[in-house]
Order: structure tokens, then sequence, then C-alpha cells
């Protein structure tokens, strides 16, 4: 860089290289301001949240699931909003819940999600719900569930001998229950379940995941072994209000949107900084008019109202 | 004989696996008494378990010696043994007067004395988990949120068609895939579901054949003996 | 006086707090609280695994059954084996082959537990991959050239409208999957040159990838602000009972916060004088 940089140029590099806590700032803005406006945002059902639902939905009252709550405290956000959704609809449908974990650091958490649903539903444990707990092995564990449940969990999480419970009568294994429900946050999770159990044992799956992993599993839903599919918070939401229980996730859905439409601004406004700084007109003059257009649109969109 | 044995114990445990898929495991655990395969399957948890151990063994060794040395910043190290210390005091010490029943249970718990027992309702290590575990890992991944922003504005640069597919793709499904698109434009869902149920998934189909055909063949390699390197160097 | 178990949820809800503040901390820059917060975290995770492990795999699974029923013959059901049982040895003793990499002489007996879990997990991946992945993916990639009934529907729908749109859509779904995976399928082979048909295929197969991958960051992003979101609700809204009180976590987050900001003012202020040639 040779000579003094002239002022136009000057202020846009330096637009370029603002520092990065003004960034967090705005996007911090961006995601708490909206908490405090008690607004609502609705969003219609895709197929793959229906197909989730309806694969619930339609079994007969009394049946015998397993849930695979494989998530921890890092996915907090997004599972433990799917999970208290998924326990929620289970209950309600009176389907009888066997629960397990393959992540460790998330054998507490998930006990603790379970409890406070099951309590606040008035439901039984050993009879209406059962928490298996963790077992170190990952896919060997899943696929010996799979051949052989009490072999992996002869005790449940609390200690009882599985024999004592109810809910395992006529439970050999995984090919005993009507329905595998994975709710995933990565490895360990739905790839694997799908890998090891859906296929080999011929087990009736539906998924639940956070984002990141939702594109992975698309191709799961697709060729249908993955009968239904949520992935994401606004899916989620989605499926809460389906289920007709509204949770974090549709109380969030505001935030996140306003952080959603903040992040797209600011990829648009580094690429109009990086075209005006390269002077590429076109290019500048492309984004200013898609981006610009887009969010004053979006703005009369919002004032209009529904 | 220091590669030969490793090599032979992969190949048995790798054929077993695989073998496992084609045998009836009603059948082999009648012919065999049950060893075959509901003890191989507790014989990895046990193997894999011990890896743990070693983990934390290296953790204590780097703190240990930072705080005898009184090395920089000796003062976090004893901080982490601090924690360590307490989650298994709570956790595996303080649990053991009150009984170790043989079904390698604790023994039924007095009212007011679940504070000791070790992951069950109430005890200080769940305590722990709550307060400090749960907030720490749930928060670092949060972090993200902001990094991910700053790379957004920084470093995320339309230079090429194929960066603009990309763009436009990952735009689409940022403005999109929220509630505020469908109020934006009421064909969001639907085209953002048609982008993620057919576009998107013919590349991560090929990514999982790909992936599959990688990881069929690496693994039929370890287990023959043809790909040695996770025995490390020479013995 | 304050019931203990109140004063430990009370406890409880500041620690949560702090940490989360002391992580987010790190958003201004690198700082005591922080690296405090961060090595207490290791130390505990730490511990939560060792104690996770002894509780949910040794004591049941190895230490209980090895002493009680194999050693000491006590309670072995009329369907177990004591001697299988006493096989159990043999996973006990491959775990603490693990310790042996520790010594320079001993530590090729590190790689019998290894290769035992390797064998097991490739095994594993074997028949997962083809299976679940490989068999299954191509099948369901074996298409009509066009979904059944989307060519009526594209003529059925009134031209110019969404309703077409879709239609459309729906009409050359088929037709993109079936060309989408086998283009990408070519550009992953490397065997052969990429030029001419060859090369244009693995061109377009480029443009699937990079479909996948903006969906792929799309769908992150997701994640990413849900996550803080979570942790924004958790700091300034939500109330955590304690007791017969409801307490405002807000009022928790403001007294920490505003004591670490004073103390990373002070902080900050004497490391800078008494180090000021220190690069910032």
């Amino acid at each position: 860089m040779n000579g003094r940089v002239s002022g136009r140029e000057g202020w846009i590099r330096r637009l370029e290289q603002v520092d990065r806590r003004v960034i967090f700032v705005l996007m911090g803005l961006a995601i708490i301001l909206p908490l405090y406006t008690g607004w609502s945002l609705q969003q219609t059902p895709t197929k793959p949240v229906q197909d989730f639902h309806a694969a619930l939905e339609t079994l007969p009252p009394g049946t015998k699931i397993f849930i695979a709550d494989d998530w921890d405290p890092g996915s907090k956000a997004e599972l433990e909003t799917a999970a208290v959704a998924v326990l929620t609809h289970c209950f309600r449908r009176g389907l009888r819940v066997i629960d397990a974990t393959q992540w460790g650091t998330g054998a507490i958490i998930v006990n603790d999600t379970l409890e406070r649903v099951a309590r606040s539903m008035g439901k039984t444990y050993g009879e209406d719900y059962v928490y298996l707990g963790f077992k170190e092995g990952r896919e060997v564990v899943m696929q010996a569930a799979a051949e052989n449940l009490r072999g992996v969990y002869p005790r449940d999480y609390r200690g009882t001998p599985v024999a004592k419970l109810p809910i395992l009568e006529g439970i050999g294994s995984l090919r005993d229950v009507a329905l595998l429900v994975s709710v995933s946050a990565g490895y360990p999770g739905t790839k694997e379940w799908v890998q090891q159990v859906q296929r080999r044992f011929n087990v009736p799956m539906i998924a639940i995941c956070n984002g990141v992993s939702e594109p992975e599993y698309q191709p799961y839903y697709n060729s249908g072994q993955l009968r239904g599919l949520v992935g994401g918070l606004a899916n989620i939401a989605v499926y809460e209000r389906l289920i007709g229980a509204e949770g974090f996730g549709t109380r969030a859905m505001v935030a996140q949107s306003s952080g959603h439409y903040m992040l797209a601004a600011l990829i648009l406004a580094g690429n109009l900084f990086f075209a005006l700084s390269r002077r590429r007109t076109l290019l500048a003059v492309a984004i200013a008019v898609a981006g610009g257009g887009f969010f004053l649109w979006t703005i009369v969109r919002i004032l209009a109202g529904p | 004989m220091r590669r030969e044995i490793p090599l032979f114990l992969t190949f048995l445990f790798g054929t077993f696996f695989v073998s496992m898929n084609f045998l009836q495991g009603d059948r082999l655990r009648e012919a065999t008494g049950g060893f075959l395969p509901d003890q191989i399957n507790d014989w990895m948890s046990i193997i894999i378990s011990f890896t743990y151990v070693l983990g934390v063994g290296n953790v204590l060794r780097i703190h240990v010696k930072k705080v005898a040395r009184r090395e920089n910043g000796w003062g976090y190290s004893a901080a982490t043994l601090a924690g360590l210390a307490a989650m298994m005091i709570y956790g595996l010490i303080l649990w053991i007067p009150l009984g170790i029943a043989f079904d390698g249970q604790p023994a039924s718990v007095e009212p007011g004395r679940e504070w000791m027992t070790g992951m069950q309702t109430g005890s200080v290590f769940n305590w722990f988990y709550d307060a400090v575990y749960t907030p720490m890992q749930s928060t670092m991944y949060a972090l993200l949120a902001f990094f991910i922003s700053s790379a957004a504005f920084r470093a995320f640069r339309v230079r090429s068609f194929q960066a603009a597919l990309l763009a436009v793709t990952a735009l689409l499904l940022i403005v999109g895939g929220v509630p505020l698109g469908e109020t934006v434009w009421s064909g969001f869902p639907e085209l953002t579901s048609w982008v993620m149920e057919i576009l998107q998934t013919a590349g991560k189909r090929a990514i999982l054949i790909g992936a599959a055909l990688g990881a069929i063949s690496t693994g039929v390699k370890i287990i023959l003996g043809v790909e040695k390197s996770y025995l490390g160097g020479r013995a | 006086m304050m019931p203990f178990a109140h004063l430990a949820l009370l406890m409880k809800l500041l620690c949560q707090v702090f940490f989360t503040l002391a992580v987010l901390s790190f958003l201004y820059r690198d700082n005591p609280i922080y690296r405090f917060a961060e090595h207490f975290f290791v130390g505990v995770a730490a511990g939560y695994w060792i104690v996770l492990q002894f509780h949910t795999v040794f004591l049941p699974k190895l230490w209980t059954p090895f002493v009680q029923k194999g050693l000491m013959g006590q309670g072995i059901a009329p369907e177990e084996s004591r001697f299988q049982i006493l096989l159990l040895a043999i996973p006990g003793a491959l775990g603490l082959l693990m310790f042996a990499q520790f010594s320079r002489n001993t530590s090729w007996l590190a790689r019998w537990p290894m290769a035992t879990v390797i064998g097991s997990f490739s095994g594993l991946a074997i028949i997962g991959f083809a299976q679940g992945d490989l068999i299954p993916q191509i099948q369901a990639n074996v298409l009509p050239i066009l979904r059944p009934g989307s060519l009526t529907r594209l003529g059925a729908a009134p031209a110019f409208s969404t309703e077409q749109l879709w239609a459309f859509l729906d009409a050359t779904s088929y037709p993109i999957l079936t060309i989408g995976v086998i283009c990408c399928l070519i550009y992953f082979f490397f065997s052969t040159e990429h030029r001419g048909a060859t090369g244009a295929a693995a061109m377009v197969g480029v443009w699937f990838l990079m479909v996948s991958f903006g969906a792929s960051y799309g769908r992150t992003v997701a994640t990413r602000v849900s996550l803080f979101l979570e942790r924004a609700t958790f700091l300034l809204i939500e109330k955590t009972p304690v007791g017969g009180w409801q307490v405002r976590n807000a009022a928790v987050t403001a007294v920490v916060a505003a004591a670490m900001i004073v103390f990373l003012v002070w902080y900050f202020r004497i490391a800078r004088r008494e180090a000021p040639a220190e690069t910032q």
C-alpha cells in the first residue's frame, strides 16, 4: 500500500476492518432486545415436521417407545426444548417412554428434564416412563441394545433391576418398541442409530435434532429411513405449536429471527465493503440494491402486519 | 510379536462385530451360554471406560507439575485440581460410607443424606454439574454465535460463482428458515423446505455414499491388517 | 436463617450466572476471570467423567460381578457361569494395559487394548456404513425421471403463480436428485482426470456441493444464534424459584456483572501500569 489512502477508500477500509467487538455488540443487541417485546411469530409446518408429529400422533395410547436423548448442556437451547416437546407429546398421547442416552455428559440433564416433564404431567416412574441412563460404548451399546436391551441395561439409572419395572415387560430388545425417537446433537446420535439399528433391525425411527445436524440427516428422511425429521429451533417451535405446548422455542422465535436477519445484514455489508474496496462497482450495486431492497421490504411487511 | 498380537486382536474383534450382522443373536446366546454377544459388548464398554481414566490421568499430571514447579499460571492449574478434587470427593469418596451394595449401587439412602451420593438426585455432585458444568458448556458454545457473526462480516467473501452459490443458499436459509421469513414472503417455508429436501440432499447423499465407501474400505484394511498406522511407530 | 436447601439453590444460581458471564467476558478480551472459569471447568469435567465411568461401567460391569460373583462365588444366577464372569479379568487387564504407555519399555503393550477398540469400531463401521448409508442411499436415488403426478400438477397450475413455481420445483426434484448425486460422485472420482465431459460433470457436482455447504452454513447459523439466545434468556428474562420467592435472574446478573466489571477495570489498569511494554 503506497501513498496516502483517499478519504473514501479510507472509510471503506475502516468499515471493513471494524473492531470485531462492535459486531459482537450488534449481534448481542439483535438477539437480546426482541426478548423484551413479547411479540410472537408463526411459521407453517413443513412436511418433515408434520411427518414427525404424525408418527407419534398415530400411535395408540399405551404404546411403548424408545427415546434416545443424545444431547448434553452444549445443545441445551435446542434439544432440551425438543426433549420437553417430545416428552409432552408422548405423555399427552398416553405413550410409555423408555429413555436412555449415549452422551455421558448429558446423563444428568436428560434425567432432570425427563423427571421435570413427567412429574408436571403426573406420570408414574416405572409404569409410564423409565430412564435407563448412560452406558459407555456408543455404536457397541446401540447395536447391543437393539439385540438385547436388558443385557445392556440390567438396571435403570436409579439402580432398580429392570425385571422389576412394569414398563419393560415384554421389552427384550429395541425390536419390541413401536418407535425409536432420536433426539440428537451429533455423534453418537441419529446417524449411528440409523446405521446400527434402524435398517438392521427394521425399527421405525424419527429424529429431532439441532440445526447443524439437520442437513446431514435429510438424506435419511428422503430415503424413508427416518419417517419424520425436525431440525433446528425454528422447526422445534413449529412442532411445539402443532402439539399445543408452546415453550421456549415459540417464545424465542422473534429473537431468533432478529439474530438471523442481523447476520444476513453482516454478510451483505461485509461483501458490499469488499466490493467497494476492490472497485467492483457492479457487484456493489447489485448487493446494495438486492440487500437494501430486501430489508426495506422486510420492514414494510413487519409494519403492515399479518 | 509386538505388532502381530495387536493385529490379531483387531482382526478378531473386527470380524466378530462384522459377523454379528449375519448371525442370530439369540441362537449365539444359547449356544455359548450367554457369553456371545453380550459379554463381548460389556468387554468393550469396560475397555473404553479406561480411556477416560487415562485422559484424566494426563490432566492430573500436567497440572500437578505446573503447581509443584510454580510455573507461570500455576494458580489456574490449582483451580483445575480443585474442580477435579471436588467432583471426585463428592462422586466417589463421600459415597463410600453409605455402603457399597453388591449390585453396584449405593444402599438405600437415608433422607437428608442424598447430598453424599454420586449422581443421584440431590447430591452435591449433581449440584456441581448444574452450577458449573451446564452453564460453562452451554455458554462456550454460545460464544460461537458471536464468532460466526464476526467471521460472516470479515471473511465471508463472494469471490467466485461457486462462492456465490454457497452464499445465496446460506442467505436463503438464514432469512427464510425463521418465522420472520414467512412474514416477508409466504413462500419461504416451502422454498427452504425444497432446498433442504432436494437441492442440498443431492450433495449430502453423494457425500454419504462416498464416505460410506471410504469407511468400508478403511475398515476392511484395518481388520485385515493392511492399515497399521494406528499402531504407531516401531515397536 | 435461610434453610440450607434454599441457600444451595441460591448459590447454584449465583454460580450459574458467574460462570456464564465469565465465559462471555472472553468476547471483550482474554482475562483472569475467564481463565479461572475455564480451568475450573476442565477440572470439573474431568472429575465428572471419572465418576460417570465409575458408577455406570466400572462398578456394575466389572468390579461387582468380578469380586462378588467371580471371586467370592456369591449371588450367581442359574443362567450365569462363574467361569464367564471370571473372564472379566481380560477386559480389566486390557484396560490397565493402557497405562503401560507411560513407560518406554512397556509402551508396546498399550497397543493391545487400542487394537481391540479399533477393531470393534472398524467392524461396526463396515456394517453400519454399508447397510445404513451405502445401500439405502443408492436405492433411494434410483428414481423415475419425473415424480408421478408432478407433470399433471405443473400443467394444472395457474401461469406465473407461486403454485406453478412449487409444481415446477416438484417436477424437477427427481432429475435434480439424480443428476446432482451422479455429478457429485463424478467429482469425487479422482482416478480420471476432470476434463471434457467428466470435467463438466465434476463442475456441476461442485455446484451441488456448494449448495449443500451453504445449507449447512445456514443451519449452523441457526444453531449458534439459538445457543446464545438461551443463555441471554437465562441471564435476563428467567426467574428462579428459591423457597417461596421468584428470584429475578436479571438482578443477580446485574450484581455479578457489576462486580466483574469493577474487577476487570482494576485488573487491566494495574496490569498496564506494571507492564507498560506489554503488547495488547
